[in-house]
Parts: structure tokens; sequence; C-alpha cells
């Protein structure tokens, strides 16, 4: 272990979030990604305030008008849509409905999936089976089935959507979160902690958690982008938010009726998605590297070569 | 090993028998069927002569009593819509599904873990940012969009592959690609982000240290990554029966994907149960053979299960 | 019927899978190949009120009585050479002699009192065709003579007949109590092979007693995208895509758009205000802009409708003028209402269903907006099939609230008083209002017959006009798209029958 990384431990806490700033600079990669995500959450919150109009105001005569032509002015940039709204205005716009569904559904299958699975495997015994049990009716439930049952009896809006996704991404969450439980139980500090008397409770937040909690992360990095694609698909089948409202997904859904004859409006919404699931892997690498003390040196590195 | 097995078999028939009661009440919650099989004129009279025809007017509990009696005899049921066994209606699909998932499963593997480990032999390096990025890419593209373009592009304009249908292998191209594109994606970045971590486990550096050569350390990190490895491509293989839905619609073969797709849409509850039952019994099994694989591979989880 | 050859069909499947394609490219001899969207659950011909099941074997396997033309409403002689009424509930038909199921079975009067028969049992089994042919009519057959046959009805019927353009002759061998996956008929094409999932396989009759037709051997396969079935002709794998959309559709010489006997319009719910208010209705049908959705959300081929017949329907009132475009007028109107005291801006629900046609969101999405630019206050409900329908037919929600419906329904059996269901406030399915004067009117014009029948149909529809009872939207079209090698287009029959018998060769 370096030295740097020791020092690192007993500085203080303001210290160390600008160390961590520095580490950020250090892969420039990250660094975009969330220069991108934060571009992106400001579209959520502030867009639907200044583009709700252009974002939804039908003008046939604009009906799929092509990018990359200031002709109509800036907010055509990136073409018209089908009805001819803004596709720039609605990508905007759309990132809050899609963002607020991905990061609903993916936290709460997060936390609720990691904290099931992480008391599954460390406890263990009947309480595990049933979990485990549980979790497998949970993934053979057809998600769709389950989309169509929720949305015709209580209606397709935003937080019945979220439900479904978060639901159907459980499984995974628990499954991840016990595995590595079930290995980090056996490690010796484990033990010795509870030789010594300690909790589970107390075990389990203080110590399998930290542990837990980068692999879940990185696989919510990923689950994130699985959700919006999630819920193109049930748009795509005609499970998913309805029209008037609208997600990226559900504009790629859509458009692909037109991939002959106006490919844009397929095109930038699932670019989006990609920029997006790219940002947040990047991210989710750079995060990796940075909370774990073995990798951490590549991201200090050229700090020491500096002294 | 064989205890271990029967008693999974055991608690995963009676997970079953839940799932199958949950499927059965929850798909008569979801409206009648008659208003989408009769002409929109037929009357309120109709529709319930239909319903009683079909056996879905009565009591839930009396509908499940001759479910299960039916079960006693191997009668799943009859489908409403085709008027034969729902059980045949299903087990037709079901050789389509298992090929397209073994081949895409297959893919996804073999790539996955070759482009996962050489790109965590070097992070950061230029196969690194390339393999990253295009995996994520492949992750992200939405698979109906990948399908109809795959169709326009190499069927329409390129005449290279068949638009659609079964048939020989160049019919299975596609639909391969669409199902295997997005797990391939993921599972390599699993199997890249595993590695890495455990390449700077201090017991590597010393192996390294100590001179073991780059291909004998990549074998030891592959064989270390197993865990993670493992439950996401489990998760994988359990979804991709699922995942295959897209494909099977736009590429019209005719697998359990789009038998159930077409049942749940049509209310048609007798092959919706059917194909529920078969999906679960799979992806039960399939799960027990992950569990297995868990025990083999991590000795220390055997015992403690 | 519980059968236990699982195995043996799975195994049937696994070799066609392993089979090398033989369908990869579309024969060129004289087989051709149709891609639908839809794989028809049975083809028994008792389930020919679907679309599905009726292209693959109305007039191909099982054959009608009589032929009707879709454009001209005309009545030609199919296995009926005449036929008559004898008195107002009896029509007497004089059936074509010679010709033979292809079980061996004759077709003669016997054959027609059976099928009339198996149509006819609605406690154990439903045969829906029948339902569409003769609505609720009870019918018993009588066989006069060998070759003549008596059909009464319990009610008077003058346009019965028109009932048996649709209805098909079945086998006298045929099962009375499950559906039949092997269909037997008097037709040019015989079921050769049905491979579920995969394709059905039809075959010239050796023995149809009337001319052979050019095609030999037709396969229907079936794709649920649009976009993938019109790739199917472009790359030579069909020969005929039926239901593309208009995006698809970009080869004027394989493309054709035709008029498929469907009609769009909005039901406005006038049991709840505003909508009870007769100004308030004919405001909203004023504030559409119709031309302006022609070409772009819909086709240009699409017609505006002002009544729901189509011109080639008995009852169809040339006299009816199409509602302008005037918001001006509309705002006028709900002024009006509103100084009555009408809550002209309380909300409505606008009831659609997903997928109801190609485009239908967009076009729902624009009308909302026209709607509400004149200052109504109604927002858009999408949903899915089974839950709309919920809202279409009766009995309805009790919470319903303000509503209009977005309904598409078609007419293509000849009379006007197979839509009037739709009207008829009392005792049918979708009626979400009450007018007295028009039941009567309904009542009476149903019994009529000749010219009488008609005018008498033709008030009704003003009525409907005068009153905005409804709002008719468009005369639908829809798109096919029709190899080279074939000399065939496609008509207002397309999308529920496709006759192969008339198909032709290019030469």
């Amino acid at each position: 272990m370096s030295t740097s990384t020791l020092a690192a431990h007993n500085r203080s806490r303001w210290e160390r979030s600008v160390v961590l700033f520095r580490m950020l600079l250090r892969d420039p990669y990250a660094t975009v990604s969330v220069i991108f995500l934060l571009m992106l959450v400001a579209c959520a919150v502030f867009g639907p305030f200044y583009l709700w109009e252009p974002a939804t105001n039908m003008d046939l005569g604009k009906r799929n008008l092509p990018p990359f032509s200031l002709a109509h002015g800036f907010l055509y940039v990136l073409g018209a849509d089908s009805l001819g709204r803004s596709m720039l205005a609605r990508i905007v716009v759309g990132a809050q409905t899609s963002l607020a569904i991905a990061s609903g559904a993916v936290l709460f299958s997060m936390i609720a999936g990691g904290l099931i699975g992480i008391f599954a495997g460390y406890v263990g015994g009947w309480t595990s089976t049933i979990i485990m049990r549980l979790t497998d009716v949970i993934i053979s439930f057809p998600s769709l089935l389950l989309a169509l049952i929720v949305l015709y009896i209580i209606g397709p809006n935003l937080f019945n959507v979220v439900a479904i996704l978060g639901f159907g991404a459980l499984p995974l969450y628990i499954r991840t979160a016990r595995a590595e439980t079930l290995e980090i139980r056996e490690r010796m500090f484990v033990s010795a902690a509870r030789t010594l008397g300690v909790g589970t409770f107390a075990i389990i937040v203080r110590h399998v958690l930290p542990l837990v909690a980068p692999t879940l992360t990185t696989v919510a990095a990923i689950n994130f982008a699985g959700v919006i694609l999630a819920e193109s698909g049930l748009s795509f089948l005609g499970l998913g938010i309805q029209p008037p409202d609208f997600t990226w997904g559900a504009m790629v859904a859509a458009g692909r009726q037109y991939l002959q004859t106006a490919w844009w409006l397929s095109f930038f919404p699932g670019f989006f998605i990609m920029l997006t699931t790219l940002s947040l892997n990047l991210l989710a690498n750079w995060l990796r590297m940075a909370t774990d003390p073995h990798q951490r040196w590549r991201l200090s590195i050229a700090r020491e070569s500096e002294r | 090993m064989l205890q271990f097995i029967l008693r999974r078999a055991l608690n995963s028939s009676i997970a079953l028998v839940g799932l199958l009661v949950a499927v059965f009440v929850l798909t008569r919650m979801t409206g009648d069927p008659a208003s989408l099989y009769l002409p929109a004129e037929a009357t309120a009279e109709q529709r319930a002569a239909y319903a009683d025809q079909m056996g879905y007017s009565d009591p839930i509990i009396v509908q499940f009593g001759r479910y299960v009696e039916g079960l006693l005899h191997f009668d799943f049921g009859t489908s409403m819509r085709q008027q034969r066994s729902a059980m045949e209606a299903v087990m037709e699909a079901v050789p389509t599904t298992i090929l397209l998932s073994s081949l895409a499963f297959s893919i996804t593997l073999v790539v996955a873990v070759a482009v996962g480990a050489l790109a965590a032999s070097r992070p950061g390096g230029i196969f690194d940012r390339m393999a990253t990025t295009i995996s994520l890419v492949g992750a992200s593209a939405p698979d109906f969009w990948v399908a109809i373009v795959g169709v326009l592009v190499f069927a329409v304009a390129l005449n290279l592959l068949p638009t659609s249908g079964m048939g020989g292998p160049q019919y299975w191209v596609m639909p391969v690609i669409v199902v295997a594109l997005r797990p391939t994606g993921l599972l390599t970045q699993v199997v890249r982000g595993t590695m890495i971590s455990v390449l700077s486990s201090p017991y590597v550096k010393t192996a390294k240290a100590k001179g073991l050569g780059h291909r004998a350390v990549l074998g030891h990190a592959l064989r270390s990554s197993w865990l993670p490895v493992i439950t996401v491509a489990g998760d994988m293989a359990v979804g991709m029966i699922n995942g295959s839905i897209i494909a099977e619609t736009v590429f019209g073969l005719h697998g359990m994907g789009k038998v159930l797709i077409d049942a749940i849409m049509q209310r048609d509850f007798a092959v919706v149960q059917s194909a529920v039952l078969i999906i679960a019994i799979g992806i039960f099994v399939l799960n027990i053979l992950i569990d297995v694989l868990y025990g083999l591979v991590d000795p220390r989880i055997r015992y403690n299960k | 019927m519980k059968r236990k050859s699982h195995a043996l069909a799975t195994f049937v499947l696994a070799l066609s899978l392993i089979a090398p394609a033989q369908f990869a490219r579309a024969q060129d001899n004289t087989e051709i190949t149709i891609v639908g969207w839809t794989e028809p659950d049975t083809l028994d011909p008792c389930e020919t009120a679907h679309a599905a099941i009726s292209l693959v074997s109305k007039n191909n396997i099982n054959e009608t009585l009589i032929d009707r033309n879709g454009e001209t409403g005309e009545l030609t002689p199919r296995l009926a050479t005449s036929w008559e009424m004898v008195d107002d509930r009896t029509w007497r038909i004089k059936l074509r002699e010679g010709v033979s199921f292809t079980d061996g079975a004759p077709f003669n009067a016997d054959a027609v009192v059976f099928s009339i028969k198996r149509g006819m049992r609605q406690e154990e089994f439903n045969c829906s065709v029948s339902q569409k042919s003769f609505t609720s009519f009870k019918l018993t057959a009588e066989a006069v003579d060998e070759y003549t046959v008596d059909i009464t009805s319990d009610l008077p019927a003058p346009i019965l007949h028109l009932g048996f353009a649709i209805y098909p002759m079945m086998s006298p061998n045929t099962d009375m109590n499950t559906l039949t996956r092997s269909p037997v008929g008097t037709g040019p094409y015989v079921l050769k092979e049905w491979i579920s999932g995969t394709r059905i396989v039809l075959e010239r009759n050796p023995d149809y007693w009337g001319e052979q037709p050019e095609i030999s051997q037709a396969t229907y396969v079936f794709r649920n995208e649009p976009s993938v079935r019109a790739a199917m002709v472009a790359a030579g794998e069909a020969d005929i895509a039926l239901e593309i959309t208009e995006q698809d559709a970009t080869n004027p010489a394989t493309d054709f758009a035709y008029p498929n006997t469907e009609t769009t319009w909005l039901r406005p719910d006038d049991r709840f205000e505003p909508l009870s208010d007769v100004r308030v209705r004919e405001a909203m049908a004023l504030s559409i802009d119709r031309e302006a959705m022609l070409g772009t959300v819909l086709p240009k081929d699409t017609r505006l409708a002002a009544q729901l017949p189509g011109p080639s329907i008995d009852g169809y009132n040339p006299d009816i003028q199409q509602r302008p475009y005037d918001p001006e007028r509309a705002r006028q109107l709900l002024a009006e209402a509103a100084a009555d005291g009408v809550k002209v801006d309380t909300p409505i629900r606008f009831l659609g269903r997903i997928g109801v046609f190609a485009n239908a969101e967009e076009v729902m999405q624009v009308v909302t907006q026209m709607i509400n630019q004149v200052g109504f206050n109604v927002s858009l409900e999408m949903m899915e099939r089974a839950r709309h329908a919920n809202f279409q037919a009766r009995p309805f929600p009790e919470d319903v609230g303000p509503n209009i419906n977005l309904i598409m329904s078609d007419n293509n059996r000849g009379d006007a008083s197979f839509g009037l269901f739709n009207h008829h406030s009392k005792g049918n399915q979708s009626a979400t209002y009450t007018h007295p004067e028009l039941d009567a009117l309904i009542d009476r014009a149903i019994t009529l017959t000749g010219k009488e029948r008609t005018t008498a149909l033709q008030a009704v529809n003003a009525y409907v006009h005068d009153h905005t009872v409804i709002i008719p939207l468009f005369y639908m079209v829809s798109f096919a798209r029709v190899s080279e090698r074939l000399k065939w287009v496609p008509n207002d029959e397309t999308s529920s029958q496709l006759i192969i018998q008339r198909i032709r060769f290019a030469d």
C-alpha cells in the first residue's frame, strides 16, 4: 500500500473531497461524463419550464422536418418529429420523464434489492431460502404480463411504469448482493468481528455494506440504461407511457415506422440514451477505481510524480 | 450435493405453485376475452354466453379447482382462440426459443469473457477504450430498433440475409445477434470490471512479481472472477428467454415469447398459464444449475447454505 | 379437445427448423406467397368474421352462396344461382348443381341446412360469423328439393340475403361441437398444410366446379411488423404484403392504396355536460381541420366522411354536406352555450385505443390540440384494447365522466342498418345518447324494402348529421404491396378477403 493512500485516510473530510475531485480530473473520460450528466440533470429540472411549448405544440406544416439546417431556427436544428414538434425541445423535456422513471426504478431496486440480498446472504438458512424462492417467482413472472396487469387495472401513468420496471429489476440486485455477501461473510475480519460480539446489524452496515455498495453501484449504472430500454420495449408493444406523455424510449418506439423516411425520429433519442449509458458507465468505472484501495494509485500517481 | 439439489427442487416447486396461483388470479382481472374476440356488435348476452362456454364466468375458486383437477390428468386447459390443447400450442414453440436462447447465450459468454479479459489486462489502453465503447453502444441500442434496421440494411438493401422467418442457418443470424447484443455488451463490462479488481489484488501482484507469465495470470484471474460473472450471466440466460420476445415478433419466429405475448394480448388464459409454467420450470432448473455452479466454484459457499 | 400429441408436434417443428429453407425466395412458377399481419387461430369457417381468418379461408376454401362487389354493391351468384323472398321472413334459394365438397360430400340443400344449423348453435358452440352475417336473427333452413332451400328468419328480414355474401358453406361432415383445423369446402383451393407459427399452404382443388385458377399454390406467412412485411416483397420473399404503412409505400409500381370500408368517427357521450348540448357537439365538429390531416398524419387518399356508411352502402345520403373547418363559428357556438349556463370548459376525457389504425396516436394528438384551440378542455387517454372495450360497449363504467371516444368501424355488408347499432339508443351496444325520434326512424326503416327502405335510411343518416349525434371523420385507406410478378391490385374487400382465383400473373 502506498504511503499516499495511508495518508489520505488520515485527512479531514474537506481534504478528502478535494482529493476525490482531483482524482476525477485525472480521468478525462469520467470528467466529461460528469459534465454531461450534470447538464442532463439541468435539462431534466429546467427543461420543461423553458421548452414545454416547442416540445408539445403540434404543427403539421413542419412534420418530419429534416435536421442539420437552421432555416427554421435553432430549435429545429435536430429536425422535427412526425407532428412537427422540435426534436431538440422534446429531447430536453423528455429527459425529465426518462431520467425520473429510470432513477426511480433503479434507486428502488438497488436499495430494496441490495438490502434484501445482503440480509439473505448474511443470515442464510430458511430466511435466505424463502427470499431466493420469492426472487425466482419474480423472475419467472413475465414482466410483460405484469405490465399489462398493472396498466390494465390502474392505468398507464408514470408511477406505475416505475413500479413495474423497478420490481422487474429487483432480482438482479438481490442476487448480486447476496452472492457478494456470501463471499464477504467468510472473510477473516467478519469472523473476527463476530467473535468480538459485534451485532448482525452493525456488521452488515459497517462492514458488509461498504464492500457490496461499489458492485451494486456498477450494476446500477448498467441497469439504468436497461431500464430506459425496457421502457422503450414496453412502448414498442403498446404497454408503456402513452401519448401525450413521452420519454426517450417512447420516442424511439414511435419513430420506428419512419426509419426509411425520417431516421432522425428514432436516432436522436436513441443517441442520447446511448450517451447517458456511456457516461454512467465511465463514471462507474472511475468510481470503482477511486473507491478500491488497490487501484486508487492509478488516479493519484501523477500527483506523486509532481512532488 | 444430491441432497442439496433435491431440497432446492422441492423449494422451487413450492415457488412454482405460488407463481401459478398468482398468474391464474391476476390474468383474470385484466379484462374480458369476449370483448376482444366477438365482433363489436355482439350484445352483452352474447358476451356472457361466450364467457360461460369458455368457463371463465364462474367464481375464481371454481375455475381454479377445475384447473387443478385437469392438472392431475395432465390437461393444462384449452386455448380459447385455437380450441385445442393449450400446452400443445406452447410446446410447439419451445424448440425455437431454446435454440435461439442457447445460441445467443453461447455467443455472449464466449465474446464477453474473451473481450472483457483482454480489456482488463490493460485498463485504459486502446483496446480497452475501444472495447468499452463498442460494448456500451451495443448495450444501449434498443433491440427492436436494431432488428428493424438490420432487416432494412442486410435483407432489403444488401440482400445478404433473408428478412425473417424460419429455416436454415442464415435465418438465425440476425435474430441471434439481436438477442445477444445487449447481454454481450453488459457481460463484457462485468467481466472487465471484476477482472480489473482481481488483477490489482495483492496476491496477483505477488504472482506477477514472482514471474508468473501474463497468460497464466490472466487464467488465474479469470477463475477468481467467476462469482459475479456467473451471477450476471445467469440472470442474462434467464432474461434471454423473456428478451427473445421482440426478436421473435419482428422476425416471425414461432417461439415462447411470441406465443406468450399473443396470448396475453388476447387474454387466452390457458395459454398464458401454460407458457408461464414452462418458462418458470426452465428458469427454476437454470437457477438450480447456477447454484450448483456457485458451490463448485467456491467451496466456502457450498457448505454454508 | 385434449390431444396428447405434444411430442409429435414438437418433433415435427424441430424437423422443420432443420429442413433447408424452401421459401427463401418467391417461387418462379405458378406459386405465390402472401404475408399477413397475424396468423389465424383456426381455419374453421365459423370464425371468418375475423379478418385474419377470412383472408385465408373465404371464397378460397369455403365459399359463400352469393358474391358481393364491394365497390358497386352488386350481387352475383356463386354457390347459389338465384334467390328471392317468398314471404317477409323467408328466402328461397336455388343452388348450383354438380358441386361437391372436397371430402366427397355433395353440395345440396341438405348441406346448406347443415351449415345454417351449425351456425345457429349459440349455447354449446360459438359460430361468430353467423352473428356478423345475420346479426341477431334466428334462422332455420329447410330443403324444398335437392337444389332448393328455404331459409326462414324469426323476424322480418328483407336484407337477409346480404348475409349470404358472408356466410360460408360447410361440409356436412364437419364436427358440430368444436372448431376444426382442417376445414373442408367447395372452393377453388384446399388446405394442403398448416405448420402452426410458420405457414399455411393452399393448393388448387382439381375438382373445383368453376374455372381452374392460374395460381396453383398459395403460401401464407405472418409478420407483426409492417416494415418487415413490406421488406419481404421488396426482397422477393413474398408476392403480396398486406397492411403496410404509408411510410413503407414508397414504390408506385408495387404499392397501392385502397379504401378499406372502415369509417373513423368520434362518439361524444351526451349523457354528460357539456356534450349534452347540441351546440357544443357541433362546435367540436367544426373545430377539427380534417383537410390538414390528409397527406400528413393520414394518407392523402383518405376521404372525408360526413356520415357513417360509405357511398356504396344502401342508405348513404348523397345530400349530406361535409362540415367545414370553421373555428370561429365553433367559438361562437361555445360562447352561446356558455351564455346559457353550459360549462363548456368541463374537462373531457378523450378515450383512444392504441393501434386502432396506423398513425392513430398521432391523429388523436392532433385532434386533441385542434379541439382545445377553440376553447375545450380535452385530455387524451390512450389505452390498450381490452381496457378501451369497456368504454366502447355496454355496460359502461359508472364513473367515466364527460368523454369522447374515437371509434373505427366497418361497413362492408351493403346496408346501412348494419351500422345502425351505433345510432340506436335502445337495446344496442355502443350508444351513449338518447334520441327517441332517431330510434323511431330506425325502427321504421329496418322493416321496409326497396326504394322506401333506402329513403328511410337516408333520413336516419340526415338526422344523425343534423343533430351531431356522432362526429364522422374519415373513410380510411390501407396499403398493400404487390410484386410485379402479379397483375392484381387490391380493392376495398382486400382487408377482409383475398380471393386468390381472381389473381393473375403479369405476362
